[in-house]
This record gives structure tokens, C-alpha cells and sequence, in this order.
């Protein structure tokens, strides 16, 4: 499976006025570009709950709805 | 406290390099009107870029330079576009003005199609074409936000351009003027350049090649076509963004929001200043359109991936390029020949 990882970085693209900011912020606190990650980037679950925990404090948000992740999906990981 | 100087030494790097290297390429184009410091910026960028050694320090200031000063950038550009000087441009014969349409449109759908037909990646395809079609990196630059470029698809198109201008330039002045043999009085060469080029900067090279006054008619036919780049960006959004199937609903929508704002903003400040450029009023001022700017786009060239640029993608994307403006020139000169009086000029 893959693409999840691209979900996440583009809903906080879509949801930052600073898009490029909020994203290199991202990619700072997880050590790799994450804008690197592509529809083809293999899944990793424990990059995924770091990169959501890491989306909701840029974010500013205590939950984080993301397309194409189930809810299920979400609680598991928090 | 502690949290803003923080953030402050992470975008230092960044910062400082993506301006310094907008500097240095300001300085640069002042020794040639062929070497625009907006190219400079991006081509100087890439390079340091590829050299930088921990590419991860530059990630919080370069990203403050995309977000920040390229809305400012393009707004500084366009107080600097001036629909009164476009609009003045315009007398110089309504046919003059048709056929700018006619190029521009006929440009970007010859390199378009082309680039369709050759697999070129979507962004990379529009931001050559609209480039091509228009006024170069400026264009580029404007249609980046209209359609969410990644670095990789605005330098690519930025070299196409580059080697299309310096290829159009010397085959110009030393080649294809000799189709202008018959042209007395040299309107008709000075109408090909400014229709043709891609910068502004070759329009003026060609004008040292030009009798007395033609350059300014050459620039004020390029000039004409600098108008169109808000069209032409509102067309690239429309074809980014509301034809691509593959992003959520969200993620349009975010995109079609920052690129109407960019658009607006670009011709707002060009309405606001249309009498009078806002570099006009102090000479302070002037530099800094171009360095912010300049800025934004080293930024794009520092975060670019050269590994993902020098592939077999630019190279067709650069040959498409070409071959549009070949099929434009042979159509103008064929036109120039068949239909003399399509050129006339009102005598100013």
C-alpha cells in the first residue's frame, strides 16, 4: 500500500496559510523531506502517527480528518 | 523568546543564501542586459543547492522565501508592468495587437500539444508553454502558484526558456534577418523580435541590430504580450488544477484560492501603479523588485533536486520548446511575405 504518507503532507498543505513553512517545519521535526513523498511512497506506520502528531501541532488542531485514512485507521495509530 | 530565535536560527541559512545568491545575480545582470537576474537566481540557486552540504539547513529559510516574498516579489513586479505603457503600446496598429494573440495563443498550443505527445510532466508542460507563449520566467514564475509547481517543473521550464532565448537570439541576428532583405525600413524585423522572443533582455539585444527607434517599437510588441500573462495564468489554472483528477477536493480548492490571490494581487499592484511604476518614486526602490523576487526564485533553485532536472524530461521539454518557436517564426515569415500589409504600422 502506499500514498498514505502523501495524504497527510498535502492536507496540511491545503490547510496552512504557509504552506512551504508548515511542511518544512514538518520535515525538520522528522528528519527527511517529507515533501519528497510521492503516490508511490511505500505506507510506514510509525512514520504516519509521528507525521500526524507533528500535522495537528502545525496545524493547531486536537484531531486531524484526513481523506482516503480511515477513522479507524486514525484511532488506531492514537 | 527562546521559541522565535529558534525558529529565527533555523531560517538563517536558508534565508541569507536564497538572498545573498538574488544579490549576487542582480549584480551580475547589471554587466549584461542578456543575463537576467531572474534566471541567474534560479541557475545559481540549483548550483549551490547540489553543493550545499546539509541541504536540511536550508529547508525553514528557503520555505520562508517561497511563502513570503514571492507574493511581494510578484507584487513588486507588477507595479512595474504598467498598463498605461501597454496600453500606449497598443496604438501602434490594431493588427499589431491581433497578432500578438494570435502568437502567444499559437505558441502555447504548439509547444502544449507537443509536450502532451511527449509525456512531459503537466506542470512542467504549462509553465513551458505559458513561458514560451509570453514573457519568459516572469510568466513562469506567475503560473508556478496557479498550478502548485514543485521546484523540479519551474527549473526545468526555466532552462527550456534560457535555451530557446539564447537559440532564437543568434539565430536572429545572424541568420534570419536575411529574410528581412526587403523590409527598407526595418519595422517589419523589429515586429518579428519583439513577437517572437521569449525576455525582454534579447528584444534589447536585437535593438542594437535595428535602426534608430525600431527598438522601441520591438519592446513596446513585446510589451503587448506581457499583458496577456494574467489570461494566460488564469487559462494555466484552469488546465493545473480543475482538469487534474488526481487531488482531493481540498487541495483544489487550497490551490485555486492561492492562486486567484496571487493573480489578483499581481494585478491590483499593476492597476494601482499603472501610471507611474512604483520604482519611479525613489530610486531606492527600484533594485529591490528584482532582488525579492530574485530571492523567492533562488529559493525555488536551492530546494530543487538537480538529480531530477538533468534528465531525459528536460531535454524534450527544451527540444519542444524550440521546435514551437521554429514553427512560429516560419509562419510569421511566411506571412510577412504573403501578407505585407498585415504589418503596418500607425506612424507615431
Amino acid at each position: 500500500m502506499s500514498g498514505r504518507l502523501k495524504a497527510i503532507v498535502d492536507v496540511v498543505k491545503a490547510r496552512s496559510v504557509f504552506k512551504n513553512l508548515s511542511v518544512a517545519m514538518l520535515s525538520f521535526k522528522l528528519g527527511q523531506d517529507v515533501d519528497s513523498f510521492s503516490d508511490v511512497t511505500p505506507d510506514d506506520a510509525d512514520l504516519e502517527t509521528k507525521l500526524i502528531e507533528e500535522a495537528k501541532k502545525i496545524l493547531r488542531t486536537d484531531s486531524l480528518t484526513i481523506s482516503g485514512i480511515s477513522q479507524e485507521g486514525d484511532m488506531a495509530h492514537e | 523568546m527562546n521559541k522565535e530565535r529558534g525558529l529565527f536560527a533555523l531560517a538563517l541559512p536558508g534565508f541569507s543564501l536564497a538572498v545573498g545568491i538574488s544579490i549576487f545575480s542582480y549584480w551580475l545582470s547589471g554587466f549584461s542586459k542578456f543575463l537576467p537576474a531572474f534566471a541567474l537566481s534560479v541557475i545559481i540557486g540549483v548550483i549551490a543547492g547540489s553543493c550545499f552540504p546539509r541541504k536540511n539547513s536550508l529547508w525553514i529559510g528557503t520555505a520562508i522565501c517561497k511563502d513570503m516574498l514571492l507574493p511581494i516579489g510578484l507584487f513588486m513586479y507588477g507595479t512595474e508592468v504598467n498598463f498605461k505603457k501597454i496600453a500606449l503600446s497598443c496604438v501602434i496598429g490594431s493588427d499589431i495587437l491581433f497578432q500578438c494573440i494570435f502568437y502567444s495563443i499559437g505558441t502555447f498550443l504548439i509547444i502544449y500539444s507537443m509536450n502532451r505527445v511527449l509525456k512531459i510532466t503537466h506542470k512542467t508542460n504549462l509553465l513551458t508553454s505559458v513561458g514560451s507563449a509570453i514573457c519568459g520566467i516572469s510568466a513562469i514564475a506567475v503560473s508556478s502558484s496557479m498550478v502548485d509547481a514543485e521546484e523540479e517543473d519551474v527549473t526545468k521550464a526555466i532552462i527550456s526558456i534560457l535555451f530557446v532565448g539564447i537559440v532564437s537570439f543568434l539565430a536572429t541576428v545572424f541568420f534570419l534577418n536575411r529574410f528581412f532583405s526587403s523590409d527598407i525600413y526595418g519595422e517589419k524585423f523589429a515586429i518579428f523580435c519583439g513577437m517572437t522572443f521569449n525576455q525582454d533582455g534579447l528584444v534589447h539585444g536585437a535593438g542594437s541590430f535595428m535602426e534608430k527607434g525600431l527598438d522601441k517599437l520591438a519592446l513596446n510588441v513585446k510589451y503587448i504580450r506581457t499583458a496577456f500573462i494574467l489570461p494566460f495564468a488564469f487559462i494555466v489554472l484552469f488546465l493545473g488544477q480543475l482538469r487534474n483528477k488526481k487531488v482531493t477536493a481540498e487541495t483544489r480548492r487550497s490551490v485555486i484560492k492561492y492562486g486567484l490571490t496571487i493573480g489578483w494581487l499581481f494585478f491590483g499592484a499593476a492597476l494601482l501603479f499603472s501610471y507611474t511604476p512604483l520604482g519611479n518614486y525613489s530610486p531606492m526602490i527600484k533594485p529591490w523588485d528584482k532582488v525579492i523576487f530574485g530571492a523567492a526564485l533562488a529559493a525555488i533553485g536551492l530546494t530543487c533536486d538537480v538529480r531530477r532536472v538533468l534528465k531525459k524530461e528536460t531535454f524534450l521539454n527544451m527540444f519542444s520548446a524550440l521546435a514551437g518557436w521554429i514553427i512560429i517564426v516560419i509562419v510569421f515569415i511566411s506571412l510577412m511575405n504573403l501578407i505585407p500589409w498585415l504589418f503596418f504600422v500607425n506612424p507615431t
